[in-house]
This record gives structure tokens, sequence and C-alpha cells, in this order.
């Protein structure tokens, strides 16, 4: 779960959902389309809130030559 | 015993060699000898600046004075470039040197390092080298880039006993988690800093140029301490890195010319966290109002299709109500032509074997006539 959550990249994921909201507020009537955009969104919504969930940050020191 | 003591002692001493050895000396032999006495070892002589001239380009005089003395001093115009000071007249300095004595019998402090010394002489300096950078572009606001929305992997500079650190440290983990924070330990006042910090940069610029951002930071300290983010290497570092810099140096008011250099100024390590991540709840907050939206939306949507298939209803019906109107009035107007329709009147048609008689010149004696009724038909005779 980690291991996955690491590789998720959040800002990508904020990117899509900012795509799929001006999407949605242009004047297009695909509600097959939409049903996908909508789909999508609730799933990237899902996955940031769980990312958010993590608390930890990792510290790495660098050794110095 | 101080320089001064020491130097006599061994001048004395010399005095006495060269009485014994009666020796006559040239002019090049006498000044090499004071030059042997005098340079053998390095000086800091503190002073102010006067008559600071740049000759060729190349080479810089000026004089050192106190209220009573007065000491030539010369170095290279590039040794000074190096330590990114920038001198006037009236400006309290301290030079590291080596006195000198010229074969043209002018004496000298060959100087090799010069810092400015006393609050006045620091700022002014400081100024001096701001104007510079300046000029060169190191500060202009077209060059800074945005820093990323949520980076997930950060450069951060400081030193780890600093305060500094852990406030930083605290407050992004208070915002944001899931972040990987590679921390480049260096010393952030003193000697050391700025080849240290330059050092860093050069690191991770090489080593880790996918990070998304880089934090420089120290909490407060007197003017002297922050030097090293005023230094002109340093700055440059900052203006020089290809990964985008956030610079948080000392308290709200202290300001550095690393700050100026970087992408973003913070005016403390805690508000350097607060500037690169938002808080969880926030951002929670905010996926909340998308998801709002997006229902919101697709259920706008939906209605707007179900309004488009009304309006799309009504006009097919209204258009079938037209289309029988038009047939119903096409059938009275073919039934009004109806010949049968004219009989049914009272009205007769008058034929002459096939023709219909409309003119009574189209008959002449003794022709046969048909005339059409209502019911039956009566044949005649022309007379």
């Amino acid at each position: 779960m980690e291991n996955k959550n690491t590789k998720f990249n959040f800002a990508k994921a904020m990117e899509e959902l900012e795509k799929i909201n001006r999407w949605f507020e242009s004047e297009e009537v695909d509600l097959e389309e939409g049903i996908k955009k909508f789909d999508e969104g609730m799933k990237l919504i899902e996955f940031c809130k769980e990312r958010l969930k993590q608390v930890e940050n990792k510290i790495i020191k660098i050794k110095k030559q | 015993m101080n320089l001064f003591d020491y130097s006599n002692q061994f001048i004395k001493q010399e005095k006495k060699n060269i009485s014994n050895n009666n020796k006559v000396l040239s002019v090049t032999e006498f000044n090499n000898y004071v030059n042997s006495i005098i340079s053998i070892q390095q000086v800091i002589v503190e002073g102010e600046i006067s008559g600071f001239k740049i000759a060729k380009e190349r080479l810089i005089y000026f004089d050192l004075k106190d209220d009573k003395s007065v000491v030539s001093c010369f170095l290279f115009k590039f040794q000074l470039d190096k330590m990114g000071v920038v001198l006037e007249d009236g400006m309290k300095i301290q030079v590291t040197g080596t006195p000198n004595l010229h074969s043209t019998g002018r004496f000298n402090l060959i100087a090799e390092f010069i810092k400015p010394v006393g609050e006045g002489s620091i700022k002014r300096a400081l100024e001096l080298l701001k104007q510079k950078l300046f000029q060169e572009g190191i500060f202009a606001p077209e060059r800074k880039r945005p820093l990323p929305k949520f980076p997930e992997n950060i450069g951060l500079i400081t030193s780890q006993d600093a305060a500094a650190y852990t406030d930083f440290i605290k407050v992004l983990s208070h915002r944001f988690g899931g972040i990987t924070i590679y921390f480049y330990p260096v010393s952030v006042q003193g000697e050391k800093a700025p080849n240290e910090i330059t050092e860093a940069f050069n690191y991770f610029n090489q080593k880790m140029p996918n990070l998304n951002v880089l934090v420089l930071t120290r909490g407060g300290g007197s003017l002297e301490d922050l030097m090293a983010f005023n230094s002109e290497k340093v700055v440059r570092s900052v203006f020089g890195s290809k990964i985008p810099v956030i610079c948080a140096v000392g308290h709200e008011r202290d300001e550095s010319l690393s700050d100026f250099a970087a992408d973003k100024r913070a005016s403390t390590p805690s508000n350097a966290a607060e500037l690169l991540v938002p808080e969880r709840s926030e951002v929670e907050w905010q996926l909340n109002k998308i998801k709002e939206r997006f229902v919101y939306q697709m259920d706008k949507k939906i209605k707007s299709l179900e309004q488009f298939y009304q309006i799309l209803e009504n006009r097919m019906n209204i258009w079938w109500q037209n289309l029988l109107q038009k047939l119903e009035l096409e059938e009275r107007l073919l039934k009004s032509f109806d010949p049968e329709a004219i009989l049914e009147r009272g009205y007769s048609i008058t034929m002459l074997g096939e023709k219909i008689l409309k003119n009574a010149t189209q008959v002449k004696m003794g022709d046969k006539i048909i005339t059409k009724l209502k019911k039956g038909k009566v044949e005649s005779t022309v007379n």
C-alpha cells in the first residue's frame, strides 16, 4: 500500500482533476463521455484522499564524500 | 608580545648582525633584505579605506588609515572579485596580507583577504554587491520560476543543529505527509559556510536534478552571522540552480541577497514549509468541493440532456400537427375541385362526344349532345 502511494503522484492527480473540472464546465453535452470523466474523477479523488492519510515524511541525510 | 614588539626586537637583533659584518649592501640587496624581514608573516590590519582606485582594470590600490597613520595596500582585481567584496572610500575593513617593500621603494601591504567590519561598512559593502548583482539581472523577477504545487521530493540545505532544521521539518510534517526530504548538512555561518552551501547546490543539481525544489534556510542571527547568505558565491549558486529554490534566512525582518536571488523568498524556516505545501485539511476540503462540483455538473448534464429531448419532442409534435393540418387543407381543396361536387349544387356539364361544351359556336345543327346531371344524363339534338 505504502509503495503504491509513494509511486502515485499527487500533483499529477490534482492536475487531472482540474482538467476534468474544466471539461465539465464546458458546454458539451456528451453524456457517455461525462460518465467516463465522472468515474475517473471520483477515482482520483479517492486516491488523493488516501494519499492525504500519509503522515510521515522521510528524511534521507546525504553523506558528503 | 604583540606583533609590534616582536618586529622591534627582531630588527634590533638583525641590526647588531649587520654592524658586525660591516657589509655594504646594494639597494636591491637592501630592499630584499628588508623584505625578508617584513614579509615573514601574514598580518591582519584594520582601518578605513581612502584613495581607492582601479588601475588598468587589473590592479587595485588604496590607502588604509586610522587617525594617525596610513599604509598603502595593493591587490589584483580578480582577487577582489573572487572574494565577492565591493569596496569604496570610507569603508572600514580588515585586510589580511603581507607587508612588502617594492623595488621602487614603495611600501605596501599586499592584501590577500579583505572583509568589511562594523555594521556600517558591512551594510555598505552589501549594498554595493547588491547593486552589482542587480545590474547583472540576478534578482530579476521575470526569471523567477513558480514553485511546484505539491512537491514530493525536496532538497534541504541547512545545518542539522539549527532550530531552522527542526522548525522546517516540524511544520512540513504537520501540514503534509509522504514527502521525501534529502538533507544536505552544511555550516550556515563562518568561513566554511559559503563553500559548503555552494557544494550542496552543486550536489543536488548534478546528482538529483529531478528534485521538485531546494530549500536553503537558517534561523536568525546578527548581520555577520548571516553573511554566508550574502556571499557572492552562494548568491550565484542560488541563481544558477536548475532546480527551483526557496530561501528562508533569519527572522521576518532579515533579508539576504540569497533571498532576492531565489525563486521564492520565505520570511522564516517555518514560513518556507508553509509556502511549499498546503495543509491536509485544506486539500481535503478542496477535494470535497471538487467532488460536489462533479456531482452537480453531472446532474446538470443529465438534466440538460432531458431538456434537450423534451424540446425535441415538442418540436416533433408541432411539426406533426402542422403536417396534419396541411394535409386536411389540401384534402378539402382537392374535394372542392371534384366536378361531382358541382353537380351536387345543381349545375350540369354538357359534352359533345368527349369534349366539354364551353361555347355555343362549338355545335351545329343536328349535333348530339349529352348533359350530365347529378343523377343520370339527358341526350339532346341541337336545332
